[in-house]
């Protein structure tokens, strides 16, 4: 049994120091910094995997196995969320991801042009950007209560007199609509 | 096999420093500085000192990281060409480079057991440790036992710091 | 001696990730070299704790794998916005 989980245990490091490698190699030969961004991806996930699984096999049911399992799963999380957001911030540069034209050489093309929704979407703030209008210090309290009786006043005729008026009013016009037509 | 990981990763190390002294750009400065720091930090695990290692990751990947961009904000982000010859600094840091190396010829050997840092007070935290603090990290023990005040000092410090470089980077709000 | 194997993988992989970081042509590509290097520094430190048999101290592992994912979205926010602060400070402050 033993040696079984060694011989796994083997297998499993082999695949992901191999796998480890041959990400750090595409880091190199890569034309661009997307598809480098792949090749990382590659000795991030499955390479951290498997190197952790090798790990795992000889740890066995302990604290250490509870460690390494914590480990690879932050790895996995934040590496996902830390690529996206390098895509991200390399496109809002500016930077143009190299595709392959219509007679097969690799050109820096601007993605925008290929897809201009694309354009919109980087164009648009997150939710997490759109920054709330915060009025100036000193006129902010005076805007805010002219514009707070105002629209109290306002709001306090419909309100208050609708009950009557509602029903005939918002059904005058609808009827006058429908018989219009 | 630790032989060797040392020899990669100090050679590594140079690498990088001459890389962080060859770029202009401020950006890329600080990038390879956080990779610098996860490299020493790889060196301090290797030399078996964990909480160095804890600390250079920490505050060298970390903390150093945002505030250098932090200070990268009020400045330019390409470096200004050196104004002066960079002779005379060269040669300062090669004279303090060479005296140095010539002082570790005349440390003992890494991890004997007779040097005297290892016979003498240190021997005695060992011995006393358990018995006086029973706590079983030696240097924990040191650091916040027996040199806690010290720790406390050091602690202070280290907020005014905080305080410092917070107020150096707050920007100032236009009036009007 | 797997260990061993495993560790020496990585230690290629860090050469080749440096070779990239001090290459990179644009700051993207050392930022994402830098962050394959702070992973191969958690993978490093593992497999040396396996191998020297004290796989104890993997706890640093964890702290380096959150610090890794700071330094690199510290950077990248930086790239995204000119600064480290919130978009309200930006729209207030034009320095």
């Amino acid at each position: 049994m033993g040696q079984v989980i060694d011989l796994l245990s083997w297998a499993a490091l082999l695949g992901g120091g191999f796998f480890y490698v041959v990400g750090a190699i595409g880091l190199n030969r890569m034309p661009d910094i997307f598809t480098r961004m792949h090749a990382v991806s590659v000795s991030e996930t499955l390479g951290v995997g498997l190197l952790t699984l090798g790990m795992l096999l000889q740890a066995g049911i302990t604290l250490v196995a509870v460690k390494l399992i914590i480990i690879v799963a932050v790895m996995w999380v934040t590496g996902a969320v830390a690529t996206h957001a390098l895509a991200r911030a390399a496109l809002h540069d500016g930077e143009k991801p190299l595709l392959a034209d219509a007679s097969g050489a690799l050109v820096a093309t601007d993605p925008v042009e290929l897809f201009p929704e694309l354009g919109v979407r980087l164009a648009t703030p997150l939710k997490s950007e759109i920054v709330e209008e915060e009025p100036a210090e000193e006129e902010a309290p005076e805007a805010l209560a002219e514009t707070g009786y105002g629209g109290e006043e306002e709001d306090a005729n419909p309100d208050a007199e609708p009950p009557g008026n509602a029903g005939p009013d918002s059904a005058g016009p609808d009827s006058a609509n429908r018989d219009g037509r | 096999m630790e032989l060797l990981i040392n020899m990669v990763l100090l050679t590594l190390l140079a690498a990088i420093t001459i890389g962080i002294i060859r770029v202009r750009n401020l950006f890329a400065v600080v990038v390879l500085a956080g990779a610098y720091s996860f490299l020493m930090a790889s060196v301090m695990m290797v030399l078996d000192a964990v909480d160095v290692a804890m600390t250079e990751a920490a505050v060298g990947a970390g903390i150093s990281t945002v505030l250098a961009l932090g200070a990268l904000h009020l400045t330019k982000t390409e470096e200004a060409a050196p104004r002066y010859s960079a002779i005379l600094p060269l040669f300062v840091a090669v004279g303090t480079g060479a005296m140095l190396i010539y002082g570790t010829w005349g440390l003992p050997g890494f991890g004997l057991a007779d040097t005297p840092m290892n016979t003498g007070v240190g021997l005695d935290y060992l011995n006393r440790n358990m018995a006086e603090t029973g706590i079983p990290n030696v240097v924990t023990a040191v650091l916040a036992s027996y040199r806690g005040f010290d720790t406390l000092g050091e602690v202070a410090v280290i907020f005014t710091a905080g305080i410092g470089v917070l107020l150096l980077l707050k920007r100032f709000q236009r009036e009007g | 001696m797997m260990f061993a194997a495993a560790i020496i993988a990585v230690l290629i992989a860090l050469t080749l990730a440096v070779a990239r970081a001090l290459a990179g042509p644009t700051a993207f590509d050392r930022l994402l070299a830098a962050n394959k290097i702070g992973v191969g520094a958690i993978m490093l430190l593992a497999l040396f704790g396996f191998m020297t048999e004290r796989p104890e101290f993997l706890d640093v592992g964890i702290t380096y794998a959150l610090l890794n994912m700071i330094g690199t979205l510290a950077v990248l926010k930086f790239f995204r916005y000119g600064a480290l602060g919130h978009a309200q400070d930006l729209d207030r402050d034009p320095g």
